[in-house]
């Protein structure tokens, strides 16, 4: 269980109630709303009153302090002591030695243990010291915008590790990530942070539905994979009774649950089913909201009992009289579709 | 708690040093204790022949010669200095120790003489300046007894130019004229009969006499009294003669 | 024939005690408090930093002079500290130490406090971060991060000690073993015309001052972590 009750006054007056599974959270909000402030009030560094409850009890602040654990967006590391020595010091004061090599294997920092940290760049910064927040063995990991100096390969060789790790340890996570994806990837729900407290707490599709702070809206779609196509990178994924065609190199077993990311503005809509066009998916859906925004107008539908959103111009919507309830066709390609991590 | 040491090796070595040092004696820690003797700037170096001496009597015992102006010594000591014997420049002093339970009667061990040094030979002359060196008047008795001499010179040379330089003590002084820093010098005649240059004995009516007195200060020191017996011998008036004093009850003046 | 007399020797051993026992107590002293200075930055810190000062500004002789007063077993403190220390304080090692630790806490202080300052906090939350309680924090992480200023502060605060004469001159008198340090036996050479034994001790306490100078430029140059 993820559970805490905090109430902050500086630097800003902010209350974050949050009760949810075990697992990866993710927490969003705008710039400036207090997501790294309310991290470190969690992880005991900053004076906040209040309660957060591991196991079900609640517990003292300096219990806290020792089971929480959090790698900051610049990760705090000490100058005058190599990589190596951080390990050692840390492992022996948390008797987690026998972890050690685990973590340098998975985070891969064996390389990086003579140097000190003014020498290591960001992403071997946060690597360093992700594999030090886990040596403590923690009950509570707190990431904030741990992704943002990797590059994408990076990244993507970190997720399915970082996700075994905080398994095999038994810890949650709450993490905050820029890119929508990294939440999608990794959590399970989400939390919604506005100025002055926690708006939504849930699961992760409506989250991510009602979080309409994105640039660019996003939709999370849960399938299981099919036998793979002759053709190479082209992956078809059960959604309910219909079909999803994605371009992805990897070919997961048939059967394997994936999860799908497709942007709204990669969604067109028809009144029909198009001939003759290479679009790969055309999935008929049922038009739940409507709703106008600052570039185009937001379309929420209902497809096989996922919610897909679409954006298109208020002149199209206009042409084509689109309105709740109404059905239309949903018209996007192949490669339009990300592959999250299979879990 | 699960810290373990982790000291650097850095450290073990300074705070090792450290502890050796504290323990190291620095007083001579033999036994007894050493003889803490306080005298007068005057009579200093011919202590310091005395002691040799003594020592040959004595050769266990360690002495600690302490120098100074005779008032300076004497607030010293009332402020609890641990000297076990005052040799001072003068009489009164002694005395006021004595009467304020400080120390047991005073003696005296000698009779000072002042003598004007003037080792660059520049003469007492009345019509240059010349800057003279005496012991501070407040906490030295020469200097008190200079001080009163230059008036006489005065009273026989109005137009002498003289100007005063006061040091700490009647040693200082003498160290001013031997660097240089000051012409000519009305000090102790033990502190210049033996250096390079003229010096003129000051005629003893001009200044009221110099009656060095010694006394044996607080409980004491087991060797206190046995010096002061031998300061007060035979064996050491000869010495003290020599060194430019004379002596009680004696006869002899030293020629003028 | 030996460069210094016994007795000069002697001298030259009291110094060096002197100066390294009052660097030892005030280097372990002043850590603490600096750092609680920093950490709970309360109001009265102004005064408190005044108060450190003062010894820079006040002349040596004033500083004897309400020393001397003080440690008379006539009245207070001194009565007190004479009983605590069985012994009296004018003219004993234990006085000149004192009468050092307060001549020399400025030296020792403020570069630790400009250090602590500067980057303590830092340290400290990295360790904080890491897991570690406060002690170990203290001792192990933020003390060794500032340790060009400790070594500096110390090399200060020693070579400062071994001048000293002023204070040691009104408390001290001039006992051997006891209280005669090196200035002080330097004056009394000059005293005494003794112009051999005065240039050596003069050269030897130059050398010692060379030496430190040196060695605060290499620890300087040399800070590896």
């Amino acid at each position: 269980m993820i559970d805490f009750d905090v109430s902050l006054t500086t630097p800003m007056a902010l209350r974050a109630r949050v009760r949810a599974q075990s697992g990866w959270l993710g927490l969003l909000g705008h710039s400036g709303v207090g997501k790294s402030t309310l991290l470190r009030a969690l992880a005991g560094l900053d004076p906040a009153a209040g309660a957060l409850r591991l196991d079900g009890g609640a517990v003292n602040p300096a219990a806290l302090a020792r089971r929480v654990s959090l790698v900051a967006q610049t990760p705090a590391l000490i100058d005058h002591w190599t990589v190596a020595r951080h390990l050692r010091r840390v492992a022996r004061h948390h008797q987690s030695a026998g972890l050690a090599g685990d973590l340098i294997r998975e985070l891969g920092i064996d390389g990086l243990r003579a140097l000190s940290p003014p020498q290591l760049s960001g992403g071997q910064r946060r690597r360093v010291a992700l594999a030090l927040a886990l040596l403590r063995q923690p009950r509570l990991l707190l990431l904030d915008e741990p992704f943002s100096a990797l590059d994408d390969d990076s990244r993507h060789r970190l997720y399915p590790g970082l996700q075994a790790l905080t398994r095999r340890l038994g810890c949650d996570v709450v993490l905050v990530a820029h890119q929508i994806e990294d939440i999608a990837r990794l959590c399970d729900q989400v939390a919604i942070l506005e100025p002055g407290g926690v708006t939504y707490c849930g699961a992760l599709q409506p989250g991510l539905r009602q979080y309409q702070g994105q640039a660019s809206p996003c939709s999370v779609l849960l399938g299981e994979a099919l036998p793979a196509e002759a053709e190479a990178g082209l992956l078809p994924v059960a959604l309910g009774e219909r079909t999803l065609w994605v371009r992805t190199p990897r070919r997961p077993p048939a059967g394997t649950p994936v999860r799908l990311l497709v942007h709204a503005d990669d969604v067109a809509l028809g009144a029909a089913e198009l001939d003759g066009v290479s679009l790969m998916n055309q999935l008929p859906a049922r038009i739940t909201a409507l709703t106008p925004q600052d570039s185009g107008v937001l379309v929420e539908c209902l497809c096989e009992r996922q919610s897909i959103q679409a954006r298109i111009t208020a002149r199209s919507q206009a042409r084509l009289g689109l309105r709740a309830g109404g059905r239309v066709v949903l018209l996007f390609k192949a490669s339009a579709v990300s592959l999250l991590t299979e879990f | 708690m699960p810290w373990r040491f982790e000291m650097g090796r850095a450290l073990w070595l300074p705070l090792l040093l450290l502890v050796a040092l504290w323990f190291t004696p620095t007083v001579q820690a033999r036994d007894p204790e050493p003889l803490r003797i306080a005298c007068a700037s005057n009579f200093y170096p011919t202590l310091k022949r005395l002691v040799v001496l003594f020592k040959e009597e004595h050769p266990d015992l360690s002495l600690d010669l302490i120098s100074g102006a005779s008032g300076q010594l004497y607030q010293q000591i009332r402020h609890g200095a641990p000297y076990h014997l005052f040799l001072s420049a003068d009489a009164g002093y002694p005395a006021a120790l004595y009467r304020d339970n400080f120390s047991a009667e005073p003696r005296t061990y000698a009779l000072g003489r002042l003598a004007l040094w003037d080792p660059r030979g520049l003469g007492v002359d009345g019509e240059r300046q010349y800057t003279v060196a005496i012991a501070n008047p407040a906490t030295a008795p020469y200097g008190r007894a200079a001080e009163a001499v230059i008036g006489r010179y005065r009273d026989q040379q109005p137009a002498l130019r003289w100007r005063t330089v006061i040091a700490a003590n009647v040693s200082q002084a003498t160290q001013l004229v031997d660097g240089g820093n000051a012409d000519l010098g009305l000090v102790a005649l033990s502190l210049v009969q033996d250096r390079r240059g003229e010096y003129r004995l000051v005629p003893e009516r001009w200044h009221r006499p110099l009656v060095q007195q010694a006394v044996v200060v607080g409980t004491g020191h087991r060797q206190a009294e046995a010096f002061m017996a031998f300061l007060l011998s035979e064996r050491a008036a000869r010495l003290i003669h020599a060194a430019g004093y004379a002596l009680p009850g004696d006869p002899h003046a030293l020629a003028e | 024939m030996p460069w210094l007399s016994s007795g000069d020797a002697q001298a030259l051993l009291l110094t060096v005690k002197l100066a390294a026992v009052t660097t030892a107590i005030l280097v372990t002293l002043c850590l603490p408090l600096a750092w609680l200075l920093v950490r709970r930055d309360p109001r009265g810190r102004g005064l408190i930093q005044s108060l450190v000062m003062l010894p820079l500004v006040l002349p040596p002789t004033v500083l004897g002079y309400y020393l001397l007063v003080a440690f008379s077993p006539a009245h207070p403190p001194g009565s007190f500290l004479a009983r605590l220390f069985d012994q009296q304080l004018a003219f004993s090692f234990t006085g000149i130490l004192i009468g050092s630790l307060i001549y020399s806490l400025p030296f020792a202080f403020r570069p630790l406090e400009a250090a602590l300052q500067q980057s303590g906090p830092a340290l400290d939350e990295a360790g904080r971060v890491l897991g570690f309680p406060g002690g170990y924090r203290f001792l192990f992480i933020v003390i060794p991060g500032i340790r060009p200023a400790l070594v500096s502060a110390a090399l200060l605060c020693f070579a400062h000690t071994l001048g000293e004469f002023g204070v040691v001159l009104m408390i001290g008198g001039n006992i051997p073993g006891e209280t005669r340090v090196l200035s002080v036996a330097l004056f009394e050479h000059v005293e005494q015309m003794n112009y051999q034994g005065a240039n050596r001790l003069a050269l030897t306490m130059m050398a010692i001052a060379v030496v430190t100078v040196l060695l605060s430029q290499w620890s300087g140059r040399h800070d590896r972590f």
